[in-house]
């Protein structure tokens, strides 16, 4: 896979321009390549306005051709990859005909898939224009067929924002998110679901519950610091959350007109967080520099929920008054939505200048819930940050696994008494303590309650399958301790619902390699049988 | 019409280029050798005294320089990385090529170099 391979001019930024390359190859080698194959010239690519021109050899890979909407695609496979190979072609040629039907154009004349590199389906990236890697293409059913969707829909939606639209600034969250805002439509017009998006939004929430400073504007010596998965938390996950949060506020119609100007002003030019607020700010008429310096240029958060909820009646008449209280730092306008009990829906918006906000429903039926967001446009924290949990968190992830038995021990107060809420770090705390035989010091952090009896995060969101995972281990190895404790009813009552939990998520598996230990559910069956003890696992 | 100061100056809307690429991938895999002719036509408002060429990663080697036909020297711009810019070249492969006479707006210029590129087991 071939992208900065040959001397092109530098003009301090990227451009586009045109190519005709004649590539010769050993024999047996299949060649994949931005632009269009000159039938009678084989190894020959005409490209036009690309931002960089790719190659990609490989011998042994097969492949699918089709077209739609005037654009040549083609994927290219390993053999055991063709179920794969199929179904992202089919899906991009759907998606390249949805984005021409909504953009009106699609900026290339052809589109190559390629395998990527990782075995595993990891997602993919835009190799050069026209050229997307895919990874894990062999292994098709491992993940849902909305990941394959999804990913193809993704990269194809890059070639409009990175490839056609050049981005200006690091980290470059802006195309990140414009580009993701459009699978997100392609999924939404095909009625895939939204599961992909809300992980993508997870990951920023996540972020900001870890305290992660998730400002988007840096200076270059504050980009050289960030010392946390900014690409996930902040590129992606934030990225799309403020592409989503915006367009709410500027309404569909408004932010779709900024949206197809930047795809038209800015062909081939790099469009900067300053130009999109301005282009924004036209189309809806309106100063938005309260949305940019909150979103782009801080670190605040967004956390609003449901108050006091007042109900009379006058008649067949009922006036609900519903307060919205900001606990967040960030201050916006927030969709309320009442329902009542007729199956009448109705929607009012928050004033972002009130800290609470008063709004009244008037309805013909009684009120029978109120909720904030209902279509989830917003990525609403539901934390109260602390800044004494902030920097303990900070703290706890630099620890070591092994730590000292002081060490851990002070942290172990520190956190119980700011109430840690991370589970992971609960888990890691525990370790702390078991590896310096602090046994009961273990168990208690094992066993802290965390938010919520059941997983704070709701069944159908991504977080929910990685954050039982954590309490999985966290009942397993109460499970251990317990029995290392000589507690035996206590264990076994442990290690039975990290069963239940295993089997709601449909099993897990996770490696301690500095144990040698390999947790699934058949090692906890085994613990019913045989209760754990420290010579069962190996220390390396 | 104005003019660049000396030095390297970049327009605010640089000129698009034509890229003709002829290339060859060595059997053993390991190299892809050839030549670029690079066409340009200075779209700008900006005179060009001089061009730089990114010759995109350490393993990509230019030479055998022309420009219009007249060899030049190609001469790095740096020889140590200096700071790390997201998305900008390292300035190591980055190499500057003084024009003999300024390219004034509606000029045209034809880059021609060879170069071979190491394929890397990671490329």
């Amino acid at each position: 896979m071939l992208t900065d391979w040959h001397p092109r001019l530098w003009w301090g930024r990227p451009t586009h321009d045109d190519y005709d390359v004649k590539v010769r190859v050993p024999d047996g080698h299949q060649l994949g390549a931005t632009g269009l194959p000159d039938t009678k010239a084989g190894g020959r690519y005409r490209a036009e306005k690309v931002r960089s021109f790719g190659l990609y050899l490989a011998k042994g890979v097969r492949t699918l051709e089709t077209s739609s909407a005037g654009v040549s695609i083609r994927a290219l496979f390993w053999p055991d990859g063709e179920k794969c190979a199929e179904l992202v072609l089919s899906t991009a040629a759907n998606a390249v005909d949805f984005y021409w039907q909504r953009f009106g154009f699609y900026p290339f004349t052809s589109l190559t898939i390629i395998p990527g590199e990782y075995d595993e389906p990891y997602g993919g990236y835009p190799v050069a224009t026209g050229l997307i890697a895919i990874h894990g293409m062999t292994k098709v059913a491992s993940v849902p067929k909305l990941h394959w969707q999804w990913i193809t829909a993704h990269e194809i939606g890059h070639q409009y924002w990175g490839d056609w639209v050049l981005e200006k600034e690091s980290p470059g969250w802006l195309w990140i998110g414009l580009g993701i805002y459009a699978d997100r439509e392609y999924v939404l017009a095909r009625g895939l679901g939204l599961d992909k998006h809300r992980a993508l939004v997870h990951e920023y929430l996540w972020g900001v519950k870890r305290y992660y400073d998730t400002t988007m504007s840096l200076t270059l010596e504050q980009y050289a610091r960030v010392n946390f998965d900014c690409n996930n938390v902040v590129v992606h996950g934030k990225g799309f959350a403020t592409i989503s949060a915006l367009a709410w506020v500027m309404g569909r119609d408004a932010f779709d007109r900024s949206y197809q100007r930047c795809l038209r002003e800015f062909a081939g030019r790099p469009l900067g967080p300053v130009e999109f607020q301005r282009i924004c700010e036209e189309e809806a008429g309106q100063d938005l520099d309260w949305f940019f310096s909150q979103w782009v240029r801080s670190n605040r958060y967004l956390y609003y929920r449901v108050g006091a909820v007042r109900r009379t009646s006058t008649g067949a008449v009922y006036r609900t008054e519903v307060q919205v209280e900001r606990l967040g730092t960030l201050r916006m306008p927030v969709p309320v939505e009442a329902r009542f009990q007729d199956g009448s829906r109705q929607e009012a918006t928050t004033d972002r200048l009130r800290d609470v906000d008063t709004i009244t429903f008037t309805s013909a039926s009684p009120l029978v819930d109120v909720m904030l967001d209902p279509r989830r446009d917003l990525a609403m924290v539901d934390w109260v940050l602390n800044e004494e949990e902030g920097r303990l968190v900070r703290r706890l992830e630099a620890m070591a696994w092994m730590p000292e038995a002081a060490e851990v021990t002070e942290l172990l107060g520190a956190a119980k008494a700011v109430g840690l809420r991370h589970a992971d770090l609960w888990f890691k705390l525990g370790m702390g303590l078991y590896h310096a035989g602090l046994n009961e010091e273990a168990l208690e952090a094992f066993a802290w309650p965390l938010p919520g009896e059941v997983p704070w995060v709701a069944a159908g969101d991504p977080g929910f399958r990685s954050e039982n995972r954590m309490r999985i281990l966290l009942c397993v190895w109460q499970g251990h301790v317990l029995d290392v404790l000589a507690r035996r009813a206590e264990a076994l009552e442990a290690y039975r619902a990290a069963l239940s939990l295993s089997a709601s998520i449909g099993g897990f598996r996770i490696r301690q390699d500095h144990y040698r230990l390999v947790i699934d559910p058949d090692w906890i069956q085994t613990r019913l049988e045989t209760p754990f003890s420290r010579s069962l696992i190996n220390q390396s | 019409m104005c003019c660049a100061p000396e030095g390297s100056s970049f327009p605010l809307d640089p000129p698009h280029a034509l890229y003709q690429i002829d290339c060859v991938v060595s059997p053993d895999l390991k190299e892809l050798q050839g030549t670029v002719a690079i066409s340009l036509r200075n779209t700008s408002t900006l005179t060009l005294r001089r061009l730089v060429l990114n010759s995109s990663s350490a393993g990509c080697v230019p030479r055998d320089a022309t420009v219009s036909g007249n060899p030049v020297a190609l001469a790095a711009a740096q020889s140590v990385s200096a700071l790390s810019i997201p998305s900008t070249p390292d300035p190591r492969f980055l190499y500057l090529v003084d024009l003999a006479e300024p390219l004034t707006p509606g000029g045209t210029v034809e880059v021609r170099l060879a170069f071979s590129t190491r394929l890397d087991g990671d490329r």
